[in-house]
C-alpha cells in the first residue's frame, strides 16, 4: 500500500437536511493513512454530520467521499463495516449484548470471521481497552467509562482501517483519558487513521496529529495541531480555547520560549533547558 | 476572618446511606460555609459530591429514601425538621443535565421560569419583574418567547439558572452544571454563574472536576473521595495538591503541572501558581530570570 494514500478523501461535499438547513458547506479535505485527527468545533458546527459521511451513514447532497480509495457511494454496509469502524458518543446507542465478550464478538461474527479470528480479537480489542477481567460481566454493571471503552472495543474487534470516535473523553477520569490516549497511540503504530470528536483540547493537542476545525458547517483550519492550537486569531472565531500550557506559552513568547507548546512535559523540559543554559 | 453571624450552611457529622445499599454514600462529612463565599467541591465519581448536593435543599432525607445521620443547617434551619418547598426557596439546586431540570411542559422561556414562582403563589406583577429579572442576570433577554427546547445547551442551562434565581435563594448549589456542554456553553454558563455570585453577593457551591474552573472561581476548594472529605484548600493549597488529586483520577491544572515538575527539578520558588498569567510571572522570575 502507498504510504502517502489518502484514507479518506472528501470532495467538495454538500450535505442539506430535508428540512432545507445546509450543514455542511463545500468541505474539501484529504486526511493521509496513520494519522490521529481531531475534529473541532463548536456544538451544531457540522462535526458530526461530516463524520457519518465517512462511514455512510449521512449520504452527500452533492459532492464525493472516498475512503481508502473506494467512492463511499459505490459500497454496501458490509464493505464499509470493514473499513470504517463508528464509535458513537453514547454508549446506550451501542451496546445490547448480555455480557462484554459476547458484545465484543458481536460485529467479527458479522463480518463472517472463523472462530479462532474472533476469539483473537475479542481477546486482543478487550486487552487494549483495559476489559479483560470483565468479560462475562453485563455491560450494564460497567461504569460509564468502561461502558464506553467497551463500545471502542467491539468496533476495533472489526479490524477496521478507519475509526471514528465521537467524543470518547466525555464521562472518562484522568485514568480513563491516559488509556484513551494509549489506545490511540497503538493504533496510531498500527496504521489504523483515526478521526476524534472531542472537546477536550488537552487531550487534542495531546493525541492529535493534526486539526480540523469546523465552524457553521465549513473547515476553517486544517494543519498540525500545533499550529492549528496555537492560532488564537482563527481560533477565535469558534470559542475553542487552547490548553493552558499554550496560552502560557504565547504569553511567554516574547521571553524566548516557543509560542506553540503543546503538552506539559514539553513545556517543562522547555524550561528546564532554558534553566541550564542561564 | 468569619463571625459566626456569616456562617448560611453548617453541616456536622452529616452521613447518608441509600436505602437498599449496605455502603455510605457519606460519612463523617463537617464543613462550614459563609455568607458570600464561593465554595468549590471536588471529588472522583462515587465520591458522594451529589449526595451532598442533595442533603444541602432537603431532597435527603425527605424525599430520596435512606439512613441519614448527623445534620445539615442552612440560615438557621436543620434540613430534617423543615419541609423541602421550604429549603428549596433557601437553597437553589442546578443539575448537570438542563433537560432534568426544565419542565418539560413549558412552550417558552418565559413560562418555564414562571412555573416554580406560579407554585409559590407570587402575585402577577411580582413575578413578571422577577421574570425580567432572572433572565436578565444569565443573558436570556430576548429570549421570552422561544421554545425551550429548542435552545443550545448551553442556553438551556442558563436558563435552569434563571428558574432557580427567581426563587430569590441564599445560596446556589451547580452540580457540575457545565459537564454536558460544549466549549461555548461553558463559557457562557460560568459567566452567568460568576455574574450572579457578584451581583447578588450569593452564596455559591459549585461542584466540578475541572482544577482551572474551581481555581478561577472558588475562594475555598473541598476534596470528596469515598464519602469523605480528604481537605479543605485555600486556592494555593489547591494548587499544589498535584500528587493527591492525580491520584484521586482528577486532572490538575497544567500550571500546576509544571511547577511540581519545576519544583522537583529546584526551579521554583514560592506558591504554585493559580493561573497562567501567575504561572507566567513565576516562571519569568524563578527560571527565566527576566
Amino acid at each position: 500500500m502507498n504510504e502517502a494514500q489518502s484514507a479518506i478523501s472528501i470532495e467538495k461535499l454538500v450535505h442539506r437536511y430535508p428540512n432545507g438547513h445546509e450543514a455542511l458547506h463545500d468541505i474539501d479535505l484529504e486526511i493521509s493513512n496513520g494519522k490521529v485527527v481531531a475534529l473541532v468545533g463548536k456544538n451544531g458546527a457540522g462535526k458530526t454530520t461530516l463524520a457519518k459521511h465517512i462511514n455512510a451513514l449521512l449520504r452527500p447532497t452533492s459532492g464525493t467521499v472516498r475512503v481508502m480509495g473506494v467512492d463511499t457511494s459505490s459500497m454496501t454496509a458490509s464493505e464499509m463495516a470493514r473499513k470504517v469502524g463508528y464509535v458513537f458518543q453514547n454508549p446506550e446507542d451501542q451496546l445490547f449484548e448480555s455480557s462484554v465478550q459476547d458484545e465484543v464478538a458481536f460485529g467479527p461474527k458479522n463480518l463472517g470471521m472463523n472462530r479462532e479470528d474472533i476469539k483473537n480479537q475479542v481477546t486482543k480489542a478487550l486487552s487494549l481497552v483495559g476489559l479483560s477481567s470483565l468479560t462475562s460481566e453485563h455491560p450494564y454493571n460497567l461504569t460509564y467509562g468502561q461502558r464506553k471503552m467497551l463500545c471502542i472495543a467491539s468496533i476495533l474487534a472489526m479490524r477496521p482501517d478507519i475509526l471514528i470516535l465521537d467524543e470518547p473523553n466525555a464521562g472518562q477520569d484522568y485514568f480513563g483519558l491516559s488509556r484513551l490516549g494509549t489506545i490511540l497511540e497503538q493504533l496510531s503504530r498500527d496504521d489504523k487513521t483515526i478521526l476524534l470528536i472531542s472537546h477536550d483540547m488537552d487531550f487534542v493537542a495531546t493525541y492529535s496529529d493534526e486539526i480540523t476545525l469546523m465552524h457553521g458547517g465549513k473547515v476553517v483550519a486544517y494543519g498540525p495541531t500545533r499550529s492549528v492550537l496555537s492560532d488564537l486569531s482563527t481560533l477565535g472565531l469558534t470559542a475553542v480555547r487552547p490548553p493552558q500550557v499554550t496560552r502560557l506559552a504565547i504569553r511567554l513568547s516574547n521571553d524566548r520560549i516557543r509560542h506553540d507548546i503543546m503538552t506539559v512535559d514539553e513545556m517543562a523540559e522547555t524550561l528546564i533547558n532554558c534553566a541550564r543554559q542561564a | 476572618m468569619h463571625g459566626t453571624t456569616s456562617e448560611v450552611v453548617a453541616v456536622s457529622d452529616l452521613a447518608f446511606r441509600y436505602l437498599s445499599r449496605s455502603d455510605w454514600a457519606l460519612n463523617g462529612i463537617r464543613f462550614r460555609a459563609f455568607e458570600k463565599e464561593f465554595l468549590g467541591i471536588t471529588g472522583p465519581s462515587g465520591a458522594g459530591k451529589t449526595t451532598l448536593c442533595l442533603s444541602l435543599n432537603g431532597l435527603i432525607p425527605h424525599v430520596i429514601e435512606g439512613t441519614m445521620k448527623g445534620a445539615v443547617v442552612v440560615r438557621g434551619l436543620d434540613t430534617q425538621r423543615t419541609d423541602v418547598s421550604q429549603m428549596s426557596n433557601i437553597v437553589g439546586l442546578v443539575f448537570q443535565d438542563p433537560r432534568s431540570q426544565l419542565t418539560g411542559s413549558a412552550m417558552t422561556v418565559e413560562e418555564e421560569v414562571a412555573f416554580g414562582l406560579q407554585n409559590m403563589s407570587v402575585p402577577r406583577d411580582v413575578m413578571r419583574d422577577r421574570i425580567r429579572e432572572a433572565l436578565d442576570a444569565v443573558g436570556l433577554t430576548g429570549f421570552e418567547m422561544r421554545a425551550p427546547f429548542e435552545l443550545s445547551g448551553g442556553e438551556q442551562q442558563r436558563l435552569s439558572l434563571a428558574t432557580v434565581l427567581a426563587m430569590r435563594p441564599h445560596i446556589i448549589v451547580l452540580d457540575e452544571p457545565t459537564e454536558m456542554l460544549d466549549p461555548e456553553g461553558q463559557v457562557e454558563v460560568m459567566r452567568a454563574i460568576r455574574f450572579i455570585h457578584q451581583m447578588y453577593n450569593m452564596t455559591t457551591l459549585l461542584v466540578s472536576n475541572q482544577s482551572e474552573v474551581l481555581l478561577e472561581n472558588a475562594n475555598r476548594i473541598i476534596i470528596l473521595d469515598k464519602g469523605r472529605i480528604v481537605s479543605e484548600n485555600t486556592r494555593q493549597e489547591f494548587s499544589r495538591k498535584v500528587k493527591s488529586l492525580q491520584n484521586l483520577g482528577i486532572k490538575p491544572t497544567q500550571v500546576s503541572q509544571i511547577a511540581s515538575i519545576l519544583d522537583a527539578s529546584g526551579l521554583w520558588q514560592g506558591d504554585y501558581p493559580i493561573n497562567e498569567t501567575d504561572a507566567a510571572e513565576a516562571i519569568r522570575r524563578c527560571v527565566l530570570r527576566s
